[in-house]
């Protein structure tokens, strides 16, 4: 399976056949705002069914804060989904870190920021060992990260002993889920940031270009001189990076680390990595499209718990959200 | 040169359409909250439990927060007959500490009256990994087979059919709650007091609230059996103790969901009720999820759990996390219950009735968490010596 999409190359006159007339612009203006108008309407409709409890600032803490783990791992995601590629290894890689945080912390007394820089440095090379797995002995990363996620989640279940580590040093739940900045747990605006940073550099260096253009294009972008390997490497590199980080994340707010801790979360980052390519910038996978499908997707999840509804109500509401997904994203490279 | 991304034709603008439909299916499948009609907890409101009630509850609790003694469960018997058989142990999942453990030991008990060809079968849980497991017992010729912590044996019917044919004794350990009927498919069964430890959560909640009405939220995993009973305990609880007054609102979130979903769905539980006061969980590994739930939250509420995992009896001992009281087994005590079951139907004994086959429990608290110290974590070891005088004829150690 690969993430790569179709590419039009055109002159750099303005494209004729796209984009032409009011309507068109509208119909793409609408089309970027789908997802965000779609978002805005869910909130009024949870508001309207829930006004008490859904406006509340209790809430708006829920849907920004408890989802930041998802929220991290999808941006983790997006990067080698951008490239062209998947890397299914995230989750175990976001799991391999949180264990060695708790088991550094909780059984050697290590303090908890070398524990987490020492569980970055880790995802950093887990990442750097499926790109070189990918890249370098080119091989299909679905098969490969399928490979290498099972290895590390090995290592997660060897470290823990096949058991769930507590007791971790409150001071990292302080640092990502208890400190609150305007009512919000400050672990989402450590998202907010990472996001920020990816959308700049992928919109506005020349870096972000020539990764557009290989994850469109790979062939194209050979031809034009841009050293594929070395961005699909320093992709897969970044995304262990940042899901060690959601590993870290998940051991602030729930203080442990298991051995399926992190895993979970895999499918929903992927669920949002793909909605977010139907909005803002659709058809490409974007940062800001992600942190807007991982909220949809928050706001979503808490406002059907508000209204009481069971866990296969969430189930149908999040599946259904990855079906439209991946069915748009298709839809959209075969247009 | 310049690439430009292909623009998508209409079908695209029909996403929002699309996903608010998705949200409106899901919306249709929101059942009426849980909930027992009853008015909202307060501090200021008045005790609903007279004061000789929560006396009484009060030294029921402390009774159980005792170090519980050792009764001996049946007569004494021979396991002369023992030497040469043996048996295979499997615990519900390798990845669960204490059952894991109490597999083990079950083993090496079974070593120590003589079965010295015992093993342990390790596993990652689920029904194909049981199911292996009860192929290779009936394939390798074992006299028994301990299922441990709970194994359905309704979802192994074949291999229960095929190792009662096979002449293996079947034993299933800490199956469910004692007033739960035994099931006809194993020989024999331990079962465990998961209600009592619910209904005692629900008094020390309301000991804790000097009487006054609460609301209480219950965290339930379903596909687990004794989940349901526990739920209702935990609202009969109430009900006898609180009549309308309290409010019992339930969630069940898969175990394979805790990570994903636990923390944001009891958060929206408080927001949406915050005189919630009392967190019930049926499986105690939900604790780190519902902890920074409740801490963000800021509603003043507590956990009242099931489990009893040393890990978070430990937590306990830091007033900073809101927990209440967690019950549960010492898993060391459970494996010599199960083990005199097994010894017992391998030696033609009666078995002990299924009501009567289980291990006390201990209620644990911030008041006695510090009691938690090896060897025997806060359990004593007359439990030992009461079953080893039982089993007669024993080879020496």
């Amino acid at each position: 399976m690969s993430a790569t999409e179709t590419v039009e190359t055109t002159d750099p006159q303005p494209a004729p056949s796209v984009a032409q007339g009011s309507g068109s612009v509208r119909g793409r203006w609408g089309e970027k705002a789908a997802l965000p108008v779609a978002w805005l309407v869910l909130f009024i409709v949870f508001a309207a069914l829930a006004p008490e409890t859904f406006l509340s600032m209790g809430n708006l803490s829920n849907i920004l804060g408890s989802q930041s783990i998802l929220f991290m791992l999808a941006l983790a995601a997006l990067l080698p989904t951008r490239s062209g590629d998947l890397d299914l290894s995230l989750g175990s890689i976001g799991g391999l870190s949180a264990i060695i945080v708790a088991v550094l912390n909780v059984n050697h007394g290590v303090s908890v920021p070398v524990a987490c820089l020492v569980a970055v440095g880790v995802g950093g090379l887990c990442g750097a060992f499926n790109g070189l797995f990918v890249v370098k002995f080119k091989t299909e990363p679905f098969i490969m990260t399928l490979g290498t996620g099972t290895l590390f989640g090995g290592l997660v279940f060897w470290i823990a002993n096949s058991t769930t580590i507590v007791g971790v040093d409150r001071s990292l739940s302080m640092w990502t889920y208890l400190r609150q900045i305007g009512g919000v747990p400050v672990q989402f605006f450590y998202c907010l940031l990472v996001m920020l940073v990816i959308w700049y550099v992928m919109n506005h260096t020349p870096l972000g270009v020539r990764n557009l253009f290989v994850g469109q294009s790979r062939e194209v972008a050979v031809l034009s001189g841009i050293n594929a390997d070395r961005i699909r490497f320093g992709a897969f590199t970044l995304a262990g990076v940042i899901a060690a980080l959601a590993g870290v994340l998940y051991v602030g707010t729930t203080g442990s680390a298991g051995p399926t801790s992190v895993e979970t979360f895999l499918l929903p980052a992927y669920a949002a990595v793909f909605l977010g390519a139907t909005t803002i910038q659709p058809g490409r996978f974007n940062a800001l499209g992600t942190g807007v499908a991982v909220l949809f997707l928050a706001t979503g999840t808490a406002g059907l718990q508000l209204l009481g509804a069971q866990d296969y109500a969430q189930q149908l509401f999040y599946g259904g959200a990855l079906v439209l997904a991946v069915a748009i994203s298709r839809y959209l490279r075969r247009n | 040169m310049s690439h430009r991304l292909p623009r998508a034709g209409r079908a695209p603008r029909f996403a929002p359409l699309a996903a608010l439909a998705v949200a409106g299916l899901a919306i249709a499948g929101c059942a009426p909250s849980e909930t027992d009609t009853g008015s909202p907890a307060g501090a200021e409101a008045e005790a609903v439990v007279s004061e000789d009630v929560l006396a009484d509850l009060e030294t029921e609790v402390q009774e159980a927060m005792a170090v519980p003694e050792w009764e001996s469960p049946g007569p004494a018997f021979s396991v002369a007959g023992l030497a040469g058989k043996k048996i295979l142990s499997m615990p519900v999942s390798s990845q669960l500490e204490g059952c894991d453990r109490m597999a083990r030991t079950v083993v090496d008990i079974a070593k120590s009256v003589g079965m010295t060809d015992s093993t342990y079968f390790q596993n990652d849980g689920g029904p194909q990994a049981w199911v292996q497991g009860m192929n290779l017992a009936i394939n390798q010729g074992y006299d028994g087979v301990a299922l441990v912590c709970g194994i359905d044996p309704a979802a192994l019917a074949p291999q229960m059919e095929a190792a009662r044919e096979a002449g293996i004794e079947v034993v299933d350990m800490h199956l469910a709650d004692v007033e739960d009927p035994a099931s006809d498919l194993i020989a024999a069964q331990t079962n465990g007091q998961f209600n009592r430890s619910m209904e005692l959560g629900v008094d020390a909640a309301l000991l804790e609230s000097e009487g006054r009405p609460i609301d209480a939220l219950v965290i339930t995993s379903n596909e687990n059996p004794p989940s349901i009973g526990m739920e209702q305990a935990v609202r009969d609880e109430f009900e006898e103790l609180c009549g309308d007054e309290c409010e019992v609102q339930a969630i069940n979130i898969p175990i394979t969901d805790y990570a994903t979903e636990l923390t944001s769905a009891v958060s929206s539980a408080l927001v949406a009720n915050p005189d919630i006061r009392a967190v019930f969980t049926v499986f105690d590994a939900q604790t780190p999820f519902v902890l920074p739930a409740i801490q963000s939250s800021g509603v003043d509420a507590k956990t009242y759990a099931f489990g009893a995992d040393r890990t978070f009896i430990e937590l306990m001992k830091d007033p900073a996390n809101p927990m209440g009281t967690d019950m549960g087994p010492n898993f060391d005590w459970m494996a010599y219950t199960g083990a005199d079951q097994l010894f017992r139907v391998l030696s033609d004994q009666e078995p002990i009735p299924s009501e009567e086959a289980f291990s006390p429990y201990r209620l644990w608290a911030p008041e006695n968490a510090e009691e938690l110290q090896p060897p025997d974590y806060g359990f004593g070891d007359a439990y030992v010596e009461g079953y080893r005088g039982l089993w007669q004829d024993a080879p020496a150690a």
